[in-house]
């Protein structure tokens, strides 16, 4: 189980920083996701773990963008401002290449973070779990609780729009 | 068309890989900060779950021990009139102590000869018949015997 964990943690933050473009908001719905997944799944077989896991992951994040827009809705005058990242902890990790090579990829990730933004969270769902997780159609049908037309018709129409707002600026 | 979308697909995915293993030493910190509560929240509930599974073991064990304590209780209620009687008794210690087997053969002597006679004479049923016999040994082999009704006195080798 650890080991798993382990394996998708740096996949489901990232799924989650692109669907909440929080970083804190992000690993609090990770950790709910890790939580809730050692609690109820860790019977399951091991193959399903994985589709298991980013279901539960994105009931997360949906469960936090409806407290959110409630949040936003009545208590706006209540919530803290900016995130006040350190940003000596938040440098990036030891493997950063050369800093043309850095700026390049950061300019680029900004670029596919806002397109993917740009999607709807099914979209997302089916784009990041099928293009990027290369989950089977049908286990991506399983997270995202639907049919595998369903996953099909969302994954070609994430694909088109990404290609839309990335072609001209991709590197 | 269908090139260009895998292109595309197999850039994003390098990219986001790239950004999963450039990710900062504080998020994933926190990740694994993360992962190890979630593991040791499934430990705590497995040690409470046991915890709770031996609550109606417990219950039973005291419920079995709460049954069975009467009946272990009359036990030592009744080694204690005996060790009494024997204390009260006229006869001194070292009579209870001494020669057993040859008050054991009076003691079945007398139950043998005199309650059957007794239960003829009186027409007493001998279920409901006490016996208490003693024996004072004089050397000579002769005995004295007692029987009674309304109680019983256990066997003395029983005391000793």
């Amino acid at each position: 189980m650890d080991a798993f964990l382990q394996s998708v943690e740096r996949q489901a933050y990232r799924i989650a920083l692109v669907a909440t473009r929080h970083h804190e908001d992000a690993l609090d719905v990770v950790q709910e996701a890790m939580l809730r997944f050692v609690e109820k799944y860790s019977k399951k077989p091991r193959e399903a773990w994985k589709p298991l896991f980013f279901r539960i992951l994105y009931n997360q994040i949906t469960t936090l963008q409806r407290r959110r827009t409630v949040q936003h809705k009545w208590f706006s005058w209540l919530l803290p401002g900016k995130d006040d990242t350190n940003p000596i902890e938040a440098r990036p990790g030891s493997r950063t290449k050369e800093p043309e090579h850095a700026t390049r990829v950061n300019t680029a990730y900004n670029a596919l973070e806002n397109a993917l933004t740009d999607l709807s969270l099914r979209q997302q769902q089916a784009f990041l779990l099928r293009g990027w997780q290369e989950l089977s159609v049908a286990e991506t049908a399983t997270a995202m609780q639907c049919s595998e037309g369903s996953v099909k018709t969302h994954y070609s129409r994430a694909l088109e729009v990404l290609r839309e707002r990335l072609g001209d600026h991709w590197p | 068309m269908k090139n260009e979308s895998e292109k595309l697909r197999q850039d994003i995915q390098r990219l986001l890989n790239d950004q999963n293993d450039n990710l900062d030493g504080a998020t994933r910190s926190r990740l694994n900060q993360a992962r190890q509560q979630a593991l040791s929240a499934r430990r705590k509930r497995r040690s409470m779950f046991w915890g709770w599974s031996m609550v109606p073991a417990a219950f039973v064990i005291i419920l079995v021990l709460l049954i069975r304590q009467p009946s272990n209780m009359l036990q030592p209620a009744e080694e204690g009139i005996a060790d009494l009687q024997i204390l009260t008794s006229e006869d001194s210690l070292e009579f209870f102590q001494e020669d057993m087997a040859f008050y054991e053969w009076v003691y079945e002597l007398t139950e043998e000869q005199i309650v059957p006679d007794r239960r003829s004479d009186s027409g007493v049923d001998s279920s409901n018949t006490m016996v208490r016999a003693s024996g004072r040994a004089d050397g000579s082999g002769k005995s004295t015997g007692r029987v009674s009704t309304g109680w019983r006195t256990p066997r003395v080798s029983w005391f000793i």
